[in-house]
């Protein structure tokens, strides 16, 4: 393909070259760091309550202790947001949404497991109708407690943005 | 899916919704108008009832308190006086007290829960903060006195774990005065509202006659009129010696169930006044179980006011029997039926909480609705499905 | 009214159903009637101002028999201290019972629940074809059946 831009020749597929040179740049420093660091202050949970942690991350998010100091701020579309909160046990009927959820949100996407159910089932181990999030999900923090204070919320908030300023979670694929 | 010449078409609302669901409801709508709904429940199926038969009595309090999270303290104590009554134990004075002090800071704040969620769902993000940040006092409460946020395990049988912690009765009382004067912000704000006004009255009316044959429970019971209460009707803990009203509304729509739960909250007030004028000295065990404690340990738990978990309690054997038990709980009544047959877990446990008792409100009060009232519905119904699912 | 005379009193209305009454301190009264003649008995409940249920338990004694206890009272201010215990047994083999739902329309998701979970048929009930609590694919046997195992904690758990 051969485009005229301003006058000038250019050679070769323009839109493949811009996206190469687009996705060299935001890998490399400092845009990657920038980059990083507004992700890490942009969580925004989807409204998606699995079980009864709910109430706990609920409390999270208002007033006393207000996670969205920390850009946290639980919303409603799908589309609009990169964190699922597994909130508690996620019954195998609820699993099968958790996935269609998952799906849908855009990349970059993180996952936060919260309580000891989302960990190993916690006090329902050996119920059947449970599945183990991290089967079906890749869960980057686990918080324990059953039910977690909203200060450990908080902290798992705090621990999913250093991990994405560390640069370990956010990678963007050339297509 | 319209397909041609149908005017019908299905909605499916949830799981993942902004309300505080997990579960669906599926609507056929006509236009604007639902013609009939179904709510698609157990999502969070625990099978709470299929585990308690393989724990043993004790391990079960925390079992029984996680379905629903807002409102620990009346499955707690469900659970706990059926227990009682099959080893036939009564607890002691200043314990009964105790259990209802806790249990209407449980019921303050398990409301104050489903009005915050409701603001949420008719769009007041307002009330939702205000509701949430004034809980919070009440669960501070409720942390000084058995350690807990949410999850108290405070009640076990024969007694409470744990005794009135010193200066705790003036503590409640700031908290109640402070909650008394937002109440006055409460009404101006978001009672009093004109948009909140028209949004809720004369939506999802429940009739008397419709209240009583489906067999709803708890503060949407007495929005329709009928003046049931547990506490009233076969009393328990220390409820028969204090002056308590029965809240009800005559007008059944969802500001009447709004209303209810409001008073009720004035309620619950008075009645922490007076557990705290009027708790005796005593202890908060029964003497049965305190004579297995080892004495140098019994000593010690006297001095702090604390009861551990003590080791007699690990296998915990219950005489055959049945025991049905009932409380009065935030959302409504909790029914725990008990079958034993002597061995350390039970034979079978039957949990009705009423949230399940209150599922067929979505499809009874949501026929010929709009769908823009669907929300106004279900969050005046306080309904939390955890509970409902066990 | 005190326990006794509500005894008497289901005694007369149930008078010739084969029930039978007996009565538990401080409130609860047990009425224990055939399958057959379940449906006519609750109707007559019913009509004696009982007129809710508040909870259905079925009872899985393996090889043996189920029972099913349908735990009535009223929200009326005479009777609503009183529980009264509809309890019928039903053969291992044949877990079949008519539905109650007519008569009380509020244990419409407990049978349909006791279906989901115990395998008990509700016969009249239309929920009976549906799932309720359990994923719409499960397949296999009822879990809250004494053969269903869970799990349980030891060394080789």
């Amino acid at each position: 393909m051969v485009c005229s831009l301003e006058g000038k020749l250019l050679v070769g597929n323009l839109e493949r070259s811009a996206r190469k040179a687009a996705a060299w740049l935001v890998e490399k420093r400092p845009v990657r760091d920038i980059r990083d660091w507004g992700i890490s202050f942009s969580l925004w949970p989807v409204h998606f309550t699995t079980a009864c942690c709910g109430a706990e991350f609920a409390a999270s998010a208002a007033p006393k202790y207000d996670a969205e100091r920390l850009g946290f701020l639980p919303f409603i579309g799908i589309r609009q947001c990169n964190l699922l909160f597994i909130e508690g046990t996620l019954s195998k009927k609820m699993a099968e949404a958790a996935i269609w959820v998952y799906e849908q949100m855009p990349e970059p996407k993180f996952v936060v497991g919260m309580g000891a159910c989302a960990i190993d089932g916690g006090i329902f181990w050996n119920s059947y109708n449970i599945v183990r999030p991290m089967d079906i999900l890749p869960v980057h923090v686990f918080i324990p407690g059953c039910p977690p204070r909203p200060e450990a919320v908080a902290q798992a908030i705090i621990m999913l943005q250093r991990k994405i300023r560390r640069g370990e979670l956010v990678r963007y694929e050339t297509r | 899916m319209i397909s041609s010449g149908e005017r019908e078409l299905e909605l499916l609302i949830g799981p993942q919704h902004p309300a505080s669901g997990h579960m669906r409801l599926v609507a056929k709508v006509d236009g604007d108008v639902v013609v009939e709904l179904r709510p698609n429940i157990g999502y969070v199926h625990r099978s709470v009832e299929k585990l308690a038969e393989v724990k043993k009595y004790l391990q079960i309090i925390p079992l029984v308190e996680r379905p629903s999270l807002a409102d620990t303290t009346a499955n707690n104590l469900a659970y706990v006086m059926a227990l009682e009554k099959l080893l036939g134990i009564e607890p002691p004075e200043r314990a009964k007290y105790l259990r209802t002090l806790l249990a209407e800071i449980n019921r303050i704040h398990s409301h104050l829960y489903g009005l915050g969620i409701h603001g949420v769902m008719i769009g007041s993000s307002t009330a939702y903060m205000w509701c949430f940040g004034d809980r919070e006092p009440f669960l501070e409460l409720a942390q000084e006195l058995t350690g807990a946020r949410l999850t108290y395990s405070y009640i076990i049988p024969g007694g409470v774990r744990r005794d009135l912690p010193a200066g705790l009765g003036e503590r409640a009382e700031r908290v109640l005065r402070y909650m008394e004067n937002r109440m006055r912000d409460y009404f101006n704000l978001y009672f009093n509202n004109p948009v909140v006004r028209a949004r809720l009255e004369g939506v999802g009316v429940l009739s008397r006659h419709d209240a009583i044959n489906l067999g709803i429970t708890g503060p949407n019971l007495r929005a329709s009129g009928v003046a049931y209460d547990v506490r009233r009707a076969e009393p328990y803990a220390a409820y028969p010696e204090l002056e308590f009203d029965i809240v009800t509304e005559e007008a059944g729509d969802s500001f009447a169930r709004v209303m209810v739960r409001v008073r009720e909250i004035v309620e619950s007030m008075r009645i922490i006044r007076q557990v705290i004028r009027k708790i005796p000295e005593g202890p908060i065990l029964h003497e049965s179980y305190e004579k297995l404690i080892p004495p140098k340990l019994r000593e010690s738990m006297k001095q702090r006011g604390m009861v551990k978990f003590p080791s007699v309690f690990a296998n915990l054997r219950v005489p055959p029997g049945e025991a049905i038990s009932r409380v009065e709980g935030g959302r409504g009544e909790v029914v725990f039926h008990i079958v034993s047959d002597g061995k350390l877990s039970p034979y079978r446990m039957r949990m009705v909480t009423p949230s399940f008792r209150n599922v067929i409100l979505f499809e009874h009060l949501t026929r010929g609705v709009r769908v823009a009232d669907i929300p106004a519905i279900y969050g005046s119904l306080d309904y939390f499905p955890p509970e409902a699912d066990r | 009214m005190r326990l006794d005379d509500l005894r008497k009193e289901i005694e007369e209305k149930l008078n010739g159903l084969g029930a039978e009454v007996s009565s538990k301190d401080p409130n609860l009264i047990e009425v224990r009637v055939g399958r057959d003649k379940l449906v006519e008995a609750a109707s007559k409940l019913r009509e004696m101002g009982l007129d809710h249920v508040k909870a259905v338990t079925g009872i899985d004694y393996p090889k043996e028999r189920f029972e099913v206890v349908y735990i009535t009272s009223s929200y009326s201010d005479s009777l609503s201290h009183f529980l009264v215990n509809l309890r019928v047994s039903l053969p291992y083999d044949d877990p079949r019972i008519p539905s109650l739902v007519r008569v009380w329309p509020s244990v419409l998701y407990q049978e349909q629940e006791e279906k989901d979970l115990l395998g008990i048929e509700f016969e009249g009930n239309p929920r009976m074809e549906e799932r309720l609590l359990l994923p719409d694919s499960y397949d296999g046997i009822p879990p809250l059946r004494k053969e269903f195992k869970v799990r349980v904690e030891g060394i080789d758990a």
